[in-house]
């Protein structure tokens, strides 16, 4: 008895182990093989190396290999010395008001990088406020379509990366070791020049490289400010390729696919090494001692130098879009006259703008539930069962999240119109291949949350739960989804909010009549259209403000 | 006087740590200060040290005044070098970086020939001249506290401050390594201040001990003084164990009410007779079979080698006594207990 037991258990997880490997080979790594076949294939389907010898005669190709490296480099150090000093500030200073820091150095990371950069052309336009501010001081305007003002605005959308990053190590560091240098002579400032910094060296580094990665994967800024200025970069030129439908548009895009996934590859190698590294330190407690302390009036200016640069990097623009999209003109001014309802009045009624609404929040909404079932069945096997398939699956789909969104959408393009050559499904162009797009990207979000809920329960209550005669299905209802449920809604939310305001992915894989809201805002905004993109925009901006009120509401009513 | 400790005292909000804690304490002179965790030792190193300002009380060395409740001299500027029980190793330096920083920070007027002689006794010292070359991830437990210990002698200052130096280490380490401390304070000759919050430690090494009981001086004195005259009840039973045996003081002779248990203790504090009762210690008691003395039953037994270690009953009491090996009683034996 007890042997037949013991055989159905295993046989039932073979099964399992079956599933998960072929879904981790058909929905994850199939693609990616595709899209570097598809680079290596000639016109007539044979294999050839004539798309990467085009490559090299083509100097627009070779303009935005040097454009993505340079401007991702320099965004990157930007990143790193802010976030850096952020994060500084916050975990060893004795400034106060470290929550409402730590939440601005964050809202240009949660706010979709479009909203962004169009608050700031605003802002920056030959009308807008700061560029009359600055005629008034007697400078220069300030031009964002340029190199400089791609990497700025990267700069600033990618900080928290770096923050986040070497806060933890900062804090990691003993107090100790300062006190250590300070009984050795040192002053405070130079405790954490010879010793904090150093130490912390290897985290600010790795944040720099993620910083770099996610500069590299950024589509929108350099669409909104490069496209018409023509700063070629790779995610741009892949799109450029990839809709201009020319005769090897797919192919070439493929060869420039993948040596944009080279580049962040190399930037993950990189990573990987200095995140190996930076465990070298005593000990894993986190120290909130201050270890600089400003003098009142120091501190005082510290506070208001912090949060008024970062107010006016990351609020005064939302706020500045917000009221400019009631302008009849283009010219700032805050005179009643001048204003009009009209162009939020175009947001609600028109057509093109609420189709793409619907759009977003259906595909968004069914990708995220895909994500939400699919990620936690996965969970499950690696937490509960130690499925090496399911491991094999989790390391699948992080690598269709960490290659950059436009070479993702590509392959997933290539794959399912033709999953096998010959049999074309029609996909392309459709609501499905977009769902699926979002389910393969954010894949691996749900997978981390749910085993980090997951691992936190008590497999006793599920073994209890079995061995009192209830069905393995009874015991996920009864003892597993309760439990699971508000750690893994959370692992969603952010999954929905990515892919609801998502523009990288969509921009080469919806059609006219799957239009995605980021799409209509970017469309809006080549088209000329700034009062309508800046009304679109400050709607989302409104709405994702009331998601995280509704959200903080239910977790401290929860509390 | 090399170190004042005046009238200190410590509180966070309405919580007082410290309680008018006063200590002259002499140049090259070893004290421990001694107690349980939370009774205030290092916030008092942490006040000497400069990363605390005292609520009330002054603290002075060498005459300079460094810390009162409206001014303190900033660590880096005491005369002081610090040992601390996580050794505070910076991993990215090596060895030798380790012992030239304090050098760097303060003797900058030092040629670079003296700053190197200094390392290379610092390092010879401490004995770790061969592994001058290594990282801190690089070394053991004992190794890692002697690079503290170097790096804190280095720059020679008046005064050693050590925060529980040996309890990260093992139990045999944490022994060898007291021999360790005692020698490197023969040599160099430095006021030490230790904390720590095990007696043996403090016993061993110090000239003298501050006891600290819930953020007042319980006892001050040399080893010898706090394990043979405790002042308190509570001195009796921390340092060593103690059995408190009730009965009646007469002038400066002891004897339990029935007047089967006879002590003469000139010596014994005041605080004793009035709780009528006198401090026998475990090894100042003897058993013998018959005659005179509490009558009681062996309870417990450990065999330890050099001595056995009984538990005896008497009425209600439970007493610990320490006899020769040589004196074997069974458990169950009726026993009688005298003073030696």
């Amino acid at each position: 008895m007890e042997a037949v037991l013991h055989k159905t258990r295993h046989l039932s997880l073979s099964g399992g182990s079956v599933l998960f490997a072929v879904l981790a080979v058909l929905l994850f790594v199939f693609p990616l093989i595709r899209l570097i076949l598809l680079s290596l294939t000639a016109e007539d389907g044979s294999l050839s190396a004539a798309q990467y010898e085009a490559l090299l005669q083509d100097p627009r190709a070779g303009a935005a290999i040097f454009n993505t490296i340079y401007i991702s480099v320099s965004a990157a150090a930007i990143s790193a010395v802010c976030g850096t000093a952020t994060a500084f500030l916050t975990a060893y200073t004795n400034i106060r008001y470290k929550k409402l820091i730590e939440g601005l150095v964050f809202l240009p990371f949660v706010i979709p990088a479009y909203v962004m950069t169009i608050s700031w052309t605003g802002l920056t336009s030959s009308g807008g406020a700061l560029t009359m501010l600055l005629a008034a001081a007697g400078l220069p305007a300030l031009d964002l379509y340029t190199p400089g003002g791609i990497i700025a605005m990267l700069g600033i959308c990618h900080m928290s990366v770096v923050h986040v990053t070497v806060i933890h190590r900062l804090r990691k560091i003993p107090v100790e070791a300062d006190w250590a240098a300070r009984t050795s002579g040192c002053s405070p400032w130079s405790a954490v020049r010879k010793v904090d910094i150093p130490m912390a060296a290897p985290a600010i580094a790795s944040g720099a490289v993620l910083a770099f990665l996610a500069d590299v994967d950024n589509f929108a800024v350099p669409a909104f400010l490069g496209i018409s200025s023509n700063i070629p970069v790779l995610s741009t030129y892949i799109y450029e390729k990839v809709i201009s439908f020319g005769p090897d548009s797919f192919a070439y895009g493929a060869v420039l696919s993948v040596v944009l996934s080279v580049i962040a590859l190399a930037g993950t190698l990189i990573a990987a090494r200095l995140g190996g590294r930076t465990d070298t330190g005593e000990g894993g407690r986190e120290s909130r001692d201050v270890r600089i302390a400003f003098s009142p009036a120091v501190r005082r200016t510290v506070e208001l130098a912090t949060a008024g640069a970062l107010i006016f990097f990351s609020v005064v623009p939302f706020c500045y879009m917000a009221v400019s999209a009631l302008l009849r003109t283009f010219n700032f001014s805050l005179d009643p006259a001048d204003m009009t309802l009209e162009n939020y009045a175009f947001v609600f009624t028109n057509d093109g703008i609420r189709e793409a609404a619907l759009n977003s929040l259906f595909m968004a909404g069914l990708g995220t539930a895909a994500c939400l079932a699919l990620g936690t069945v996965i969970a499950y096997g690696i937490v509960r069962s130690k499925n090496r398939a399911a491991r094999f699956l989790e390391g699948c789909a992080s690598m269709t999240y960490s290659v950059p969104g436009i070479v993702l959408a590509l392959a997933l393009i290539f794959y399912w119109s033709q999953p096998v050559p010959g049999v074309t499904t029609g996909l392309y162009g459709s609501y499905t291949i977009l769902i699926l797009g979002y389910a393969t990207r954010y894949m691996i979000v749900q997978i981390k949350n749910s085993a980090t809920a997951m691992a936190s329960m008590s497999a006793a209550a599920e073994e209890a739960a079995l061995v009192s005669g209830s069905s393995f299905l009874r015991m996920w209802v009864k003892i597993i989804v309760p439990q699971l449920a508000a750690p893994a809604l959370a692992g969603s939310f952010f999954i929905f909010l990515s892919a609801f305001t998502e523009l990288t992915m969509s921009s080469v894989m919806s059609s006219a009549s799957t239009k995605t809201i980021g799409l209509a805002i970017f469309n809006l905004q080549q088209a000329g259209d700034y009062s309508l993109a800046a009304a679109v925009s400050s709607v989302i901006l409104a709405v994702m403000i009331l998601c995280c009120a509704v959200r903080w509401a239910f977790e401290k009513r929860k509390q | 006087m090399s170190l004042v400790i005046d009238h200190i005292s410590m509180s966070y909000g309405k919580t007082a740590v410290l309680h008018d804690i006063s200590a002259e304490i002499g140049r090259g002179e070893f004290l421990s200060i001694l107690g349980h965790s939370g009774c205030g030792k290092t916030t008092l190193l942490k006040i000497i040290a400069g990363f605390v300002r005292p609520t009330g009380g002054r603290v002075l060395l060498d005459g300079a005044l460094y810390s009162d409740p409206s001014h303190s001299v900033p660590p880096e500027k005491r005369d002081m070098g610090m040992v601390f029980q996580s050794f505070a190793l910076w991993p990215h330096m090596t060895i030798r970086q380790h012992v030239e920083f304090p050098l760097q920070c303060r003797a900058k007027d030092l040629s670079q020939a003296e700053k190197d002689q200094k390392v290379a006794h610092a390092l010879e010292v401490t004995g770790l001249s061969d592994l001058a070359g290594r990282y801190p991830d690089e070394l053991s437990g004992g190794q890692k506290q002697r690079v503290s210990l170097a790096r804190a002698i280095v720059s020679g200052p008046a005064l050693l401050l050590m925060d529980e130096p040996l309890s990260a280490l093992d139990a045999d380490l944490r022994i060898s390594m007291r021999k360790e401390i005692s020698r490197i304070h023969r040599l160099t000759g430095t006021t030490v201040i230790f904390v720590t919050h095990d007696q043996g430690e403090a016993l061993s090494l110090s000239n003298r001990i501050m006891v600290l009981n819930g953020g007042r001086i319980e006892q001050i004195g040399t080893p010898e003084d706090i394990y043979l005259h405790p002042q308190t009840k509570f001195i009796a039973s921390f340092i060593g164990r103690c059995n408190f045996v009730k009965g009646d003081w007469d002038g400066d002779v002891f004897h339990t009410r029935e007047g089967k248990f006879v002590v003469r203790g000139a010596a014994v504090a005041d605080a004793f007779r009035r709780d009528h009762i006198c401090p026998i210690r475990p090894e100042q008691l003897r058993l013998s079979g018959e005659g005179d003395g509490l009558a009681g039953v062996v309870q417990e037994k450990q065999y330890n080698g050099r001595e056995i270690h009984y538990a005896v009953a008497s009425g209600d009491e439970l007493f610990t006594v320490y006899a020769p090996a040589a004196e074997n009683y069974a458990i169950g034996d009726e026993v009688y207990l005298q003073c030696r």
